[in-house]
């Protein structure tokens, strides 16, 4: 009994730290942008409470769907190349063999680059006529060129494309996940006469499992939450607002854009809150599919 | 006792980090101190009287923040009792930056505004009514009256205008003389027909990898709607005005000239071969580009042989152009509002826009606008003559909100690849700008 | 003999791949490092100079040394290196009370660490902002690295999915030896969970060193800030820097290749979050 009681008391000691910083820098904003919604705001005035028109605003303003649309293409589209290809280079990495790390250091490089410096490197390579790098590898093949990120079809599916350069935050996970699984494993299964690919997919994807399930939580938040890269890609091209036709527009980019740009903090605080209910049903859907995986449920090793 | 040992080290843990964390701070705090020290200390010796020190802000970067902070030097060799501290910013960054500075009611005592971004504050009573303040009648009596209503809110004074930055079309005179077409006037504008002829002869003469213009879309659409008497918006910003028969007319004359052949794609214009209409000619692959007195240097250094003349405009109308109207206000927070004063008055005397005009935008004192222009002309005449023809109509820009610049942006793109025609574009503007405007009105307005 | 060949084909195939993708994304990086090194009128040469003549070395020294990002730089690495030490350690705490100890509501409690990184930031940043203000930090590094004395989310999610696959016999024998929960913390589970620890620190390094807003919004002394605010003086519509800026962009780059290249000894020992053993 005592002992129980004493467990208690440490393990709600340990957490205290983050639950003062959740009531100092969690409950407050959040409270603050919850109570916002309902408002008119250009944060120099009073507030003027409004009641729901915000919410009736950003409901009917086709920009917002137009973000959302774009949202979950760029939040499903990179999911996709970071789980698929991600892991696939992180097992293609997890051996150790001439040049690994040199290929490890090469792959985790764009991650290493501050966001808006990203945007500014990217620009050469998709940049419009003759002077974009991709254009020319197109010239050379006898294709016609493209107006990559201002032709407001295309824009978003390149940033879906740039993905590529983002794997390595992805593929540093897996590799530690695949490098964590003890090795009687893989020797059994070469006992066996499992080849690499079989290997592959009878033992590392199994017991990998459950990094999959955290590493796609997390890309989900973070794809709902694609802002930088926008931003940085559309004042770089001056297509104006979010992009040639709102075709750079995402979620937070529309938020940024009605609160910094346009003052108006209340419909900002819709589309924050949108974000919020969105990233909570798919990660619930994901736990569900997790309970299987024991990914947050009990916390005992066997 | 182990839970109360626990308590206790899992305390002085946070205690030795909050210090940690304190210390850094105050260490970096010191630093800057000590930094500025050095100008404090011999300020100290100048002067009897008791001195102030005010802080000075606007966007700036590279030459243009060395150019800046020498026209504050050459104040405060005038005011021995005033030191100005100054911080410039990268525009965009610069105006986040003004925006939670103003929140904070941390802003500077003299902040430097262009004219739509300094409309969003005007009924937020952040900025100081100038007029409050001694001699100020007699101090905006002799600059440019429109220069001076602009910033004016229902009789308050919340800025003083300091400037007008404004680019015209820039051309290559040796690729001009290469495509063998004659130069044209710098001081008669021509029509968008004639433009369209121009540019494709310069065009048929030049080599593959070679484009006659890199013309900047949004300032040409501009001047040329402003010359048929139909601007895209009303002073204010609130009204779309482009819809009428001159304004369809002005869209036209701009998809004529974009949609020559003889220019760099609309889509590519910012990121492309051909640098950007700023940096168009320095390229030295474009005869034509569009842009404003502070490319020169950069063109000279490239040894680009220019040469700037008026923009086109719609048949029968008269040359004018859109202008940036700068402003510099003080905070109704600020402290050391009679320092401040004393730099806003100084800024728009004579003497202080007669060195102003040597760096930056057009002075707007009348007198100083007169001998900057004769002396610029007299200095650079390749430079400066083209911007004389729009002397006397600049019309400063209006505000916008992003919504209704992604959607005009848009419709330019539209109607040069004829996906819509002009009439059609002058009727979605106002039908579909109009209520972007209203929304963003109902924010920034009462 | 069949195994074996089929193994050296995947191999080369393995290889070949890696080798495609490395090329891929490389080819941006020497674009700009080739042409930090031109002028302008290099720059905008057709067809490209991959080996600019003459190299203009002079403009790392004029970024660095002249356009002062030096300051930045000893800036940022301060900001992130104490960002690290206090955001690791303590999400490692406080990922160890999840991990190790039953208390009431912890399941529900963990849930809304999660939740926490569901809100924009951009959201929050105004209220913390005028927040800030009114305890007086506006000018200083407090609003950037107090609240890392918290925890993060992302790390207490990932270091806890790590502490519950490690082995509770050890930490029983050491309480049985008399060692305090916080010792068991400190002496038993850090020392196993480096390889977590030191993805962690790569993360929030980082994290911390591509942050635009907060530094932006928070200090208002350019002699405070950190790199990813230097790179934004290049950006002016009207400034002519195109090679400056990728000067900048491989300066800023540099400090967080080395940490990396520091941590790879680490990042290959693996990381068993898998739950498995």
């Amino acid at each position: 009994m005592g002992i129980e009681r004493r467990e208690k008391l440490a393990g709600l000691l340990f957490v205290s730290p983050w639950m003062v910083g959740f009531l100092l820098f969690g409950i407050f904003p959040m409270a603050v942008s919850a109570y916002l919604t309902f408002v008119k705001w250009d944060f120099l005035r009073e507030p003027r409470w409004v009641g729901l028109s915000n919410y009736v605003e950003v409901f009917q303003s086709p920009i917002f769907y137009k973000a959302m649309v774009n949202t979950l293409i760029i939040t499903f589209g990179s999911s996709l190349i970071y789980l698929v290809l991600g892991v696939i280079v992180a097992a293609m990495l997890a051996k150790d063999y001439l040049g690994s790390n040199v290929f490890r250091a090469i792959i985790f490089l764009p991650s290493l680059v501050i966001g808006t410096a990203l945007a500014m490197m990217m620009g050469p390579v998709f940049g419009n006529g003759k002077y974009g790098l991709l254009n020319q590898v197109l010239s050379m093949l006898g294709m016609p060129n493209q107006s990559w990120l201002t032709e407001p079809g295309q824009a978003v599916w390149v940033i879906v494309g740039m993905s590529f350069w983002y794997l390595g935050s992805s593929v540093i996970i897996y590799l530690a996940g695949i490098k964590g699984i003890d090795p009687s494993y893989f020797e059994a299964a070469m006992i066996d006469g499992a080849t690499g690919l079989q290997q592959f997919y009878k033992v590392t994807i199994p017991l990998i499992t459950p990094v999959l399930l955290f590493q796609t939580i997390m890309g989900i938040i973070g794809g709902l939450q694609v802002f930088d890269l926008a931003l940085t890609l559309s004042s770089e091209f001056k297509t104006g607002g979010m992009g040639n036709d709102n075709s750079l527009a995402t979620l937070v980019f529309y938020l940024y854009s009605l609160a910094f740009r346009d003052y108006d903090m209340g419909s900002a605080a819709v589309v924050g809150w949108t974000i919020f209910i969105i990233s909570l049903l798919l990660s619930m859907v994901i736990f569900r599919l997790s309970r299987r995986f024991q990914l947050f449920g009990e916390e005992e090793s066997k | 006792m182990k839970a109360v040992k626990a308590v206790l080290s899992l305390s002085l843990i946070i205690a030795m980090l909050v210090v940690t964390a304190a210390c850094s701070s105050g260490n970096s705090s010191s630093e800057t101190n000590a930094s500025k020290g050095g100008a404090d200390n011999d300020a100290q010796q100048n002067d009897g009287s008791k001195e102030v020190t005010i802080k000075y802000s606007r966007w700036a970067t590279g030459e243009e923040e060395v150019n800046f902070r020498a026209w504050l030097d050459e104040f405060e060799k005038s005011h021995p009792n005033i030191k100005v501290e100054s911080e410039f910013m990268p525009y965009d960054t610069y105006n986040s930056k003004v925006k939670t500075d103003l929140i904070s009611g941390n802003a500077p005592d003299v902040i430097g505004l262009t004219a739509s971004d300094w409309s969003a504050y005007i009924y937020s009573n952040v900025f100081l009514d100038l007029n409050t303040l001694p001699g100020a009648k007699e101090v905006f009596g002799q600059l440019t009256e429109d220069s001076v209503t602009a910033f004016n809110v229902e009789g308050a004074q919340l800025g003083a205008p300091v400037g007008v930055g404004r680019r015209v079309p820039f051309i290559n005179k040796d690729l001009f003389a290469k495509a063998n077409v004659p130069l044209p006037s710098q001081t008669e504008p021509m029509t968008a027909a004639q433009w369209v002829d121009m540019m494709k002869k310069v065009q048929a003469g030049l080599d593959g990898d070679m484009m006659a213009a890199n013309l900047f879309p949004e300032e040409l659409l501009d001047s040329l709607a402003l010359s048929a008497g139909a601007p895209i918006l009303s002073q204010g910003g609130k009204k779309v005005m482009i819809n009428t028969p001159e304004g369809v007319k002005a869209i036209q004359a701009f998809k004529d000239i974009m949609a020559s052949g003889a220019q760099v794609p609309i889509l590519d214009v910012w990121k492309g071969a051909y640098g950007n209409p700023d940096s168009a000619l320095s390229t030295g692959k474009v005869a034509i580009g569009w842009t404003g007195t502070w490319s020169v240097g950069s063109m000279k250094e490239g040894s680009i042989n220019y040469m700037s003349i008026p923009a086109p405009i719609v048949e029968g109308g008269k040359v004018t152009q859109v202008g940036y109207l700068n402003s510099h206000v003080i905070p109704a927070a600020s402290k050391n509002k009679e320092a401040a004063w004393e730099l806003v008055q100084w800024m728009v005397s004579k003497e202080g826009q007669l060195s102003f005009g040597k760096f930056s935008d057009l002075p707007v004192h009348k007198e100083a606008l007169d001998e900057t222009q004769k002396a610029l002309e007299a200095e650079d005449p390749d430079a400066f003559t083209g911007f004389a023809a729009a002397k006397a109509s600049v019309v400063p820009t209006p505000p916008f909100p992003s919504d209704f610049d992604t959607l005009r942006k848009g419709l330019q793109s539209k109607v040069v690849s004829d996906k819509v025609t002009a009439q059609q574009f002058a009727e979605q503007l106002e039908k579909d700008g109009q209520p972007m405007l209203d929304k963003y009105q109902a924010n920034i307005g009462k | 003999m069949r195994i074996k060949k089929g193994l050296k084909t995947g191999e080369v195939f393995v290889f070949l791949f890696l080798a495609l993708l490395s090329f891929v994304i490389l080819v941006p990086f020497v674009y700009l490092f080739t042409s930090s090194l031109k002028t302008n009128a290099q720059y905008f040469k057709i067809p490209i100079e991959w080996i600019p003549s003459p190299a203009l070395w002079s403009n790392y020294y004029y970024v660095f040394v002249d356009l002062k990002f030096y300051v930045y730089m000893w800036n940022s690495t301060f900001l992130a290196a104490s960002s690290v030490v206090l955001s690791v350690l303590s999400s490692s705490l406080i990922a160890y009370g999840f991990a190790r100890f039953r208390f009431p509501y912890r399941n529900a409690m963990f849930i809304v660490v999660i939740a926490t990184m569901m809100l924009p930031s951009q959201v929050s940043m105004i209220p913390l902002f005028i927040y800030f203000k009114s305890i007086g930090w506006l000018d200083s590094y407090k609003p950037l690295l107090v609240p890392q004395l918290f925890g993060s989310a992302y790390l207490i999610f990932l270091i806890r999915q790590f502490y519950i696959t490690l082995p509770r016999e050890v930490d029983e024998a050491a309480t049985i030896d008399g060692c305090g929960y916080l010792r068991i913390w400190w002496h038993v589970i850090m020392p196993q969970a480096k390889p977590v620890l030191v993805v962690s620190a790569l993360f929030v390094f980082l994290a911390s060193w591509k942050d635009v807003f907060g530094p932006l919004i928070y200090l208002s002394d350019r002699s405070a800030y950190p790199l990813a605010v230097g790179l934004l003086y290049f950006t002016s519509p009207t400034s002519n820097a195109y090679t400056l800026i990728l000067v900048a962009i491989v300066i800023a780059l540099i400090p967080t290749l080395l940490f990396f290249i520091l941590s790879q000894k680490y990042l290959n020992k693996g990381v068993n979050i898998a739950n498995l053993k």
